[in-house]
C-alpha cells in the first residue's frame, strides 16, 4: 500500500529526513514514535505530499510522489489526496461551516456528490464518531476532543484507503483523548491501513501491528510493538523509551 | 417631514435676520492707513479675469488687475489680490478676510441684498452656446434637456427658473467639452467665458445663439456698511470711464463692445429665497438617494476587484503580484478627485460615460484597492492549518480559495469594510465635481439658495447619519452571525 524509498528532505544545511526506507502493507496500522523534532511529522505530511522532498520516491496507493512536483502535478496531488486522509493536532476544522457542512464539503466539492447525498453519509459518518446529535454545532461549540472526532470523521468521508493522524490526542485533555482513540482503535479493527504518530505508548501498543521509532531523520528501529516497546534493540530507542518511563 | 419643516422656520428667521453688517464700516479707513486696498479673487476663473501670466506664472494678469489697479492708483493705495475659492469670495469678504470681492461678480437682486455693490465695470451677455447642427433659436427651445452652466451664476438662477435640468460645473472648460461631446445639449454662461471656451476656432463643432439671452453687470463687493469705501470706488470707476481708462482697459483685453454704453442693464430678482419647505426636503432626500445608490454601485464594484487583487497579491505569480501592487499603489497613491476628472474629461475622447457611470466606476475602482488591501490582510490572518487542512482533502487551489480562505477573510474583513463603507458614503461627495447632485452638493445649493449653512448642514448630517447608522447596525449583526466564534479575547 505504501512503499518509501530513500526519502531525504533538508532544511537548509539540517537534514530533516535521511535515507528513510519503509514498507506498509494494507490494513496496517503503523505507530511513529520518536523524540521531538526527530522528524515524525515531517514524514507523514511527506506521504501526501504536503510537504515536498528532496531525494527518494514515495509510492502511496498507487500513486508516485517525486522530488520537485509542483502547480504542473496539481490534479495528480489531488487524486491523490482524496485517497488519503489526513488528521491533524489541531484539528483545522473549518471554523466558518457546521459540523455537518464540514464533513460534507470534500465530497460535494471534490467528488460532485450531491448535497443530499453527501448530506446523509456526512450524518452517518458523525453518528459513527458519537456525534450524531451535533450535525448542525459550529466548531467553537464543540469540546476539543468532539472536534478531533468530527476531523476524523471530516477524512473519512473521502473513504481513504490510507489516513494519516498527525499526534492527533496531544492537544486534547487526558479525558478527551480517550474518545478519540476508541474511534481510531475502531478504524484499526476496521481494516482501515493507518500511520498513527503519537506520544502515547500504550495506544501505540494497543493498536498498532508495528511501531516506527524515528530518530534524527531516520528510522530507527522497526517491529512489532511487544518488541520494539519493551525490548527495544537500539541505543536510540532504548534511551527513548527509558526516559518515557521516567 | 411637513411638521420638522415648519419647526425649522423661527430658526430660519433669526438665522436670516442676524444681518448686523449695517453699522458703519472702518474698511475704507483701514485701507488708507496701510496703504493697500486687499481684494478677493481666484486665479482658477482664468483668462481673462485674473490668472497667471504664462511668461511668468508667479505673476498675476487680467482685466480685473488692471481695473483693480488704476481704482487703487486713483485713491492712492496699491492693489493687492488675495486668493480664495471663488465660490467663497462672498462668506469670506462678510467675514472680513479681505477688503472687497471682484471677480466676475454678478450684481445681482439677491446678491445687492446682501453685501454692498459698486457700480458695474463691465456689462456681460448671458450666452447660449449649442452643437453647429442642432436647432435651438432661444433659451425656451431647451426645454427638458440638460444645459450646462456654472455653480452661483445669474445664469445658473435663470435656468433654475426653466423647465430643464441644470449641469452644474466648477471649471470654464468642462462645460463646453461636455457640449461637444453631447453630455449637455447647451450651454449657458457670460460672454466672455462663451467667446474664450466655448464658441472659438478650436471647437468648429459649437455654436453660440447669437442673442443675449440676458444682460447683466460686473460689480465689485463690499461689506454692507462700508458707504464711504463705496462712494470713493464709485467716483474711481466714473473718472475712469469719463476719461477713457477703462475703455482703454478692457479694449486691451478686447472686451470693449457697445454693450459698455447702452443702458445700464439689471439682472432681475431671479430667485426667491428659499426655506426649508417640503420641496426642499424632497430635493435633499432625492439626492441622498444619489448618494446611496452611487455607495452601494461602487462598493459594488470595489469588492469584486479588491478581492481579485488581494488573491493576486498573496497567492498570483511574480507578473500578477507585481500587476495588483501597481494597481493599488497607483488608486491609493493619487487623489480620488484626479481619477474622477481623468475618468469624466480625460479619456471622454476614448469611452464617453455618463456622469453616475463615471463617478460609479471611478469610486468602484479608488476602493478597490483599499478593499485588496483589507482582504490582504484578512487572508494572512488566516491559521496555515486551514489551507493544509483543505488541501488534504483534494480540494484544488481555487476550490481552497472559493469555499475556505475567502468565507473566513471575509469575516475577518466584515469591521473594516463596514468602515470603508461608511467612509465611501461620504467620500461620494467628490462626485459633484463631474456634476453629480449628490447630497453634499444639494446642501450647498441650499446654503445658497437659503443665505445659511446652519439649516442644510443639519439636514445634510441627519441624512447622512441615516444612512450611515442602519448599515453598522447591519454589519454588527451580521458579524455577531457570521463570525460566532470571534469573541474578544479576555486582556
Amino acid at each position: 500500500m505504501i512503499s518509501v524509498r530513500t526519502l531525504s528532505k533538508r532544511h537548509g544545511d539540517r537534514r530533516v529526513l535521511e535515507g528513510v526506507t519503509a514498507e506498509v502493507a494494507r490494513g496496517e496500522t503503523i505507530a511513529i514514535v520518536g523524540p521531538s523534532g526527530g522528524g515524525k511529522s515531517t514524514l507523514l505530511r511527506c506521504l501526501n505530499y504536503l510537504e515536498s522532498f528532496d531525494e527518494g520516491e514515495v509510492e502511496i496507493a498507487g500513486t508516485v510522489l517525486r522530488p520537485g512536483m509542483g502547480r504542473r502535478d496539481v490534479a495528480v496531488l489531488r487524486a491523490l489526496r482524496a485517497r488519503v486522509g489526513m488528521v491533524f493536532q489541531q484539528f483545522n476544522l473549518f471554523p466558518h461551516l457546521s459540523a455537518l457542512e464540514n464533513v460534507s464539503l470534500a465530497p460535494r466539492i471534490v467528488r460532485g456528490t450531491s448535497p443530499v447525498a453527501a448530506d446523509e453519509q456526512a450524518r452517518e459518518l458523525l453518528a459513527r464518531v458519537g456525534l450524531g446529535d451535533r450535525c448542525g454545532s459550529y466548531p467553537h461549540e464543540l469540546s476539543g476532543g468532539q472536534q478531533q472526532r468530527v476531523a476524523i470523521a471530516r477524512a473519512l468521508a473521502m473513504q481513504p484507503e490510507v489516513m494519516l493522524f498527525d499526534e492527533p490526542t496531544s492537544s486534547l485533555d487526558p479525558e478527551m483523548r480517550d474518545e478519540v482513540m476508541a474511534v481510531i482503535r475502531g478504524l484499526a479493527a476496521g481494516g482501515m491501513t493507518m500511520l498513527v504518530v503519537t506520544h502515547e505508548m500504550q495506544f501505540a501498543r494497543d493498536i498498532a501491528t508495528r511501531v516506527w521509532v524515528i530518530d534524527r531523520g531516520t528510522i530507527a528501529e522497526d517491529g512489532p510493538p511487544a518488541r520494539v516497546v519493551s525490548d527495544p534493540q537500539t541505543e536510540v530507542a532504548r534511551e527513548f523509551f527509558g526516559r518515557l518511563k521516567r | 417631514m411637513t411638521r420638522v419643516a415648519l419647526a425649522l422656520v423661527p430658526f430660519l428667521v433669526v438665522l436670516g435676520g442676524c444681518d448686523s453688517g449695517d453699522a458703519p464700516g472702518k474698511t475704507f479707513a483701514g485701507i488708507q492707513q496701510r496703504g493697500e486696498i486687499a481684494w478677493g479673487a481666484d486665479r482658477a476663473g482664468g483668462e481673462p479675469y485674473v490668472y497667471e501670466d504664462p511668461a511668468d506664472p508667479s505673476h498675476l494678469i487680467g482685466f480685473e488687475v488692471d481695473i483693480m489697479d488704476a481704482i487703487a492708483r486713483r485713491l492712492g493705495v496699491k492693489a493687492r489680490m488675495v486668493q480664495y475659492a471663488w465660490s467663497n469670495l462672498v462668506p469670506s469678504l462678510e467675514r472680513g478676510d479681505f477688503d472687497v470681492a471682484m471677480n466676475g461678480l454678478e450684481g445681482t437682486q439677491e446678491r445687492r441684498e446682501r453685501i454692498l455693490l459698486s457700480d458695474p465695470y463691465f456689462v456681460y451677455a448671458e450666452t447660449l452656446a449649442i452643437r453647429a447642427g442642432d436647432p435651438y433659436r432661444a433659451i425656451f427651445d431647451l426645454a427638458g434637456k440638460r444645459v450646462g452652466t456654472l455653480n452661483q451664476t445669474y445664469a445658473h438662477d435663470i435656468l433654475t427658473m426653466l423647465p430643464l435640468e441644470t449641469a452644474v460645473y466648477e471649471g470654464n472648460e468642462e462645460p463646453y467639452s461636455d457640449l461637444e461631446r453631447g453630455r449637455v445639449d447647451a450651454v449657458l454662461l457670460d460672454n466672455i467665458i462663451a467667446d474664450r471656451y466655448g464658441c472659438t476656432k478650436a471647437r468648429p463643432t459649437l455654436r453660440c445663439v447669437p442673442y443675449d439671452v440676458a444682460r447683466g453687470t460686473y460689480v465689485i463687493g463690499m461689506r454692507k456698511g462700508d458707504r464711504e469705501l463705496k462712494a470713493a470706488i464709485d467716483q474711481a470707476l466714473a473718472a475712469m470711464r469719463q476719461d477713457g481708462e477703462l475703455e482703454r482697459i478692457l479694449q486691451k483685453w478686447r472686451l470693449w463692445d457697445a454693450r459698455q454704453v447702452q443702458a445700464e442693464p439689471t439682472e432681475g430678482a431671479a430667485v426667491k429665497r428659499r426655506t426649508f419647505d417640503g420641496e426642499m426636503v424632497w430635493q435633499f432626500l432625492e439626492a441622498a438617494l444619489v448618494t446611496l445608490e452611487l455607495s452601494v454601485l461602487a462598493f459594488l464594484i470595489a469588492v469584486p476587484i479588491g478581492l481579485l487583487l488581494a488573491v493576486s497579491r498573496v497567492y498570483g505569480s511574480a507578473p500578477m503580484r507585481a500587476a495588483a501592487r501597481v494597481y493599488i499603489e497607483l488608486f491609493r497613491g493619487t487623489p480620488v478627485l484626479l481619477q474622477l476628472f481623468v475618468l469624466y474629461y480625460g479619456v471622454a475622447d476614448y469611452v464617453n460615460l455618463g456622469p453616475m457611470q463615471a463617478a460609479v466606476i471611478g469610486l468602484g475602482l479608488n476602493y478597490a484597492a483599499y478593499e485588496a488591501e483589507v482582504y490582504r490582510g484578512a487572508l494572512l490572518a488566516i491559521p496555515r492549518g486551514q489551507a493544509e487542512a483543505s488541501r488534504a482533502l483534494g480540494l484544488g487551489p481555487w476550490q481552497t480559495l472559493r469555499h475556505v480562505m475567502v468565507p473566513q477573510a471575509l469575516r475577518l474583513a466584515l469591521p473594516p469594510m463596514t468602515n470603508d463603507f461608511v467612509s465611501l458614503l461620504k467620500d461620494s461627495s467628490l462626485v459633484s465635481v463631474i456634476t453629480v447632485i449628490e447630497l453634499t452638493k444639494r446642501m450647498q445649493i441650499a446654503a445658497v439658495d437659503m443665505r445659511g449653512w446652519l439649516i442644510p448642514g443639519l439636514a445634510c448630517a441627519a441624512l447622512y447619519l441615516a444612512m450611515s447608522f442602519p448599515l453598522s447596525e447591519l454589519a454588527r449583526r451580521l458579524e455577531r452571525r457570521l463570525a460566532r466564534d470571534q469573541r474578544p479575547h479576555t486582556l
